[in-house]
């Protein structure tokens, strides 16, 4: 078969038809800054004319390079400049208007959500940044397709604890404005420590500062593609953890390549800059496309049991590695993301008591995300939220990494009952918080937590 | 052509150089035991098609090989097809029946695609067939792509049409 044997072609057509890689987003960054004016008509109008100009051609596009090489673009969608920046002029009640009307921009184009309204709070509030948070419970209960995301940590700033506190108010709130869909707007709000620039994936993504005035980035994904890699070469053979490093990381290189070239593509279709490709083994709740799974080929049967953080650091590890040498472009996340309900076997595992907070906390310490669509009882009390999140960001802030929280309280239901937020979401069993309420005195405290030693490296 | 044994290669190759010829291109394959090799060679110009049909026909043993032997003209459409078409992988698999391939080549040839490469084998009763296709780009790839996908819903087979960059990324360093 010419320069490819009759092999080499049908791997890469199992890879995508049997083994569910594909490319999970195409993000389109559009930077919105220019579009800042003090009457917030002149604002929304500005900012809707921005939108329709740069994106409408990302959905056609996309589908026609999907059709070319054969291969699912899942999402397309848009990351925005952070719009509590847009608001420092601007009232109380702005936030939402702008939020209406960047999600009817999103509509018209046709993409599946729009990141970005987001604030960077760190090291303290302005006006903008306030006004946002305060506003996201109603935005993200009344908005179909509008993501929102904080930053409330860095390895430089350390934490600002009376954010996270707010936010985890916020998110108590939002949980109960839509209680019909089982606290689903809380799905749409990620709290992060050290957020990256150019994380192509929702909620969490946004344009951040020193990215182009507009950009593809890509997120490909292909966690059964890495799990049936796995399942072939162990049952052939003796593997030692060495052997299954480079598995992983062969299967990584082929899995970043094709991201790549998907979103060089579109990017040149669109006359914008390519900017990067985030590798990221992104589970769905479909069978075979799970990281869960990927651990129980590493002998792991109970996820949550003792090695399951050994055994998500490997992949974490040997993904990224793989992912960097086939492309000088990786960023994002990059790595192994554990979104609870989103990955079948983590969903069952928490359901069945083996997997708890406490070590999905611990896993995260080793992984690309966080907590990541958890789902937690709805009567949980926002200062015990509040030290769950201040938790997770002491993980990212004395690590010099990103981690999040994306936690959803369900109102009515209790730990070991089921939410479903359905789709590419899934249904995720409650988990358990351990001693709700103990940690009230802690949070009261308020202020911000320094940053750590490693942030001072001037 | 012939039935596959070691040293038939080196029997032809032998052959051209015994005829002052230089080789210029070649490609061979074996399919289910039987051996078939392509090849182009320059030779000096009192080597006629005649002569050396007898010649290579000689290198075997006796009615072994089966020869063709053409006068080398450049194909005039190769510089054309080159700017105006991309090319595309076709992979079918699923439970082989009768004349799939000319069903497949057919449409093909109707629509000026061009077939550069094809190989396949069955594998009990199923085939997998993997075929390197040279597409005008005035072709609405869409449209044959769902072609393909409605033959293959007919046929009960897996039908998929891919730009060859997509093969070169994932196999590549």
């Amino acid at each position: 078969m010419g320069v490819f044997t009759t092999e080499e072609i049908m791997r890469t057509v199992e890879m995508i038809h049997k083994e569910n890689l594909d490319v999970r987003t195409v993000t389109l960054g559009i930077n919105l800054l220019d579009c800042a004016h003090h009457d917030p008509h002149y604002l929304q109008d500005r900012i809707h004319k921005k939108i329709m100009e740069k994106a409408k051609r990302l959905v056609p596009v996309c589908e026609e390079v999907s059709r070319r090489y054969g291969i699912p673009i899942v999402n397309k969608r848009i990351s925005l400049s952070p719009i509590s920046q847009l608001l420092e002029a601007h009232d109380e009640v702005a936030p939402v208007s702008l939020a209406k009307t960047i999600d009817r921009a999103a509509r018209e184009v046709n993409v599946d959500f729009v990141g970005g309204f987001s604030a960077l709070v760190e090291k303290g509030w302005t006006r903008g940044a306030r006004h946002l948070i305060d506003s996201l419970p109603i935005i993200l209960s009344s908005t179909e397709r509008v993501c929102s995301s904080v930053n409330a940590a860095s390895t430089a700033a350390g934490i600002n604890v009376d954010a996270v506190k707010r936010l985890a108010e916020a998110i108590i709130e939002t949980a109960q404005l839509s209680a019909n869909h089982d606290g689903f707007g809380a799905a749409k709000l990620v709290v992060f420590a050290n957020i990256p620039a150019d994380n192509p994936f929702m909620a969490g993504s946004y344009l951040g500062a020193g990215e182009p005035e507009c950009v593809v980035n890509i997120g490909v994904s292909g966690p059964g593609v890495v799990k049936r890699a796995l399942e072939v070469q162990i049952k052939s053979r003796n593997m030692s953890f060495t052997d299954i490093a480079e598995e992983i990381k062969t299967t990584a290189f082929r899995v970043t390549r094709v991201g790549e070239l998907i979103g060089r593509e579109v990017a040149e279709r669109l006359g914008v800059p390519f900017g990067i490709v985030d590798l990221s083994l992104a589970p769905t709740p479909r069978v075979g496309d799970s990281v869960g799974e990927i651990l129980q080929v590493l002998g792991i049967e109970a996820i949550g049991a003792p090695g399951s953080t050994a055994a998500i650091a490997l992949l974490n590890d040997a993904v990224k590695k793989g992912g960097l040498f086939a492309s000088s472009s990786v960023g994002g996340l990059s790595g192994a993301f554990i979104p609870v309900s989103e990955d079948a076997a983590l969903s069952e595992a928490a359901g069945r008591g083996d997997l708890r907070l406490e070590k999905l906390e611990a896993m995260t310490s080793v992984c690309s995300v966080g907590l990541d669509m958890v789902a937690i009882p709805g009567d949980t009390d926002a200062h015990t939220l509040a030290a769950v999140i201040l938790d997770e960001m002491s993980i990212g802030v004395i690590n010099a990494k990103t981690t999040a929280c994306r936690i959803i309280p369900v109102p009515g239901k209790q730990a070991g009952e089921k939410a479903v937020f359905g789709g590419l979401f899934g249904e995720a069993y409650i988990m358990p918080v351990h001693r709700p309420g103990a940690s009230r005195a802690f949070i009261e405290f308020g202020g911000r937590i320094p940053a750590p030693l490693r942030g001072l490296k001037n | 052509m012939t039935e596959d044994r070691p040293g038939i290669v080196a029997s032809v190759s032998g052959c051209i150089l015994e005829m002052q010829g230089n080789l210029a291109a070649i490609s061979q394959t074996v399919v289910n035991g039987y051996f078939t090799i392509i090849l182009m060679a320059e030779f000096p110009s009192d080597v006629t098609v005649e002569i050396l049909q007898k010649q290579l026909l000689g290198a075997g043993r006796e009615g072994e090989y089966s020869v063709i032997v053409r006068e080398y003209r450049e194909p005039a459409a190769k510089g054309a097809e080159k700017c105006h078409s991309q090319h595309y992988v076709l992979t079918i698999t699923g439970i082989d029946t009768s004349g799939l391939v000319y069903q497949i080549s057919n449409n093909m040839a109707k629509r000026g695609v061009n077939i550069v490469d094809i190989s396949g084998h069955r594998e009990g009763d199923q085939i997998i067939l993997v075929a390197q296709l040279v597409v005008p780009e005035e072709i609405d790839l869409m449209c044959l792509q769902d072609e393909f996908a409605a033959f293959g819903m007919k046929k009960n087979i897996s039908v998929h049409l891919q730009h060859i960059n997509i093969f070169k990324e994932t196999n590549r360093i």
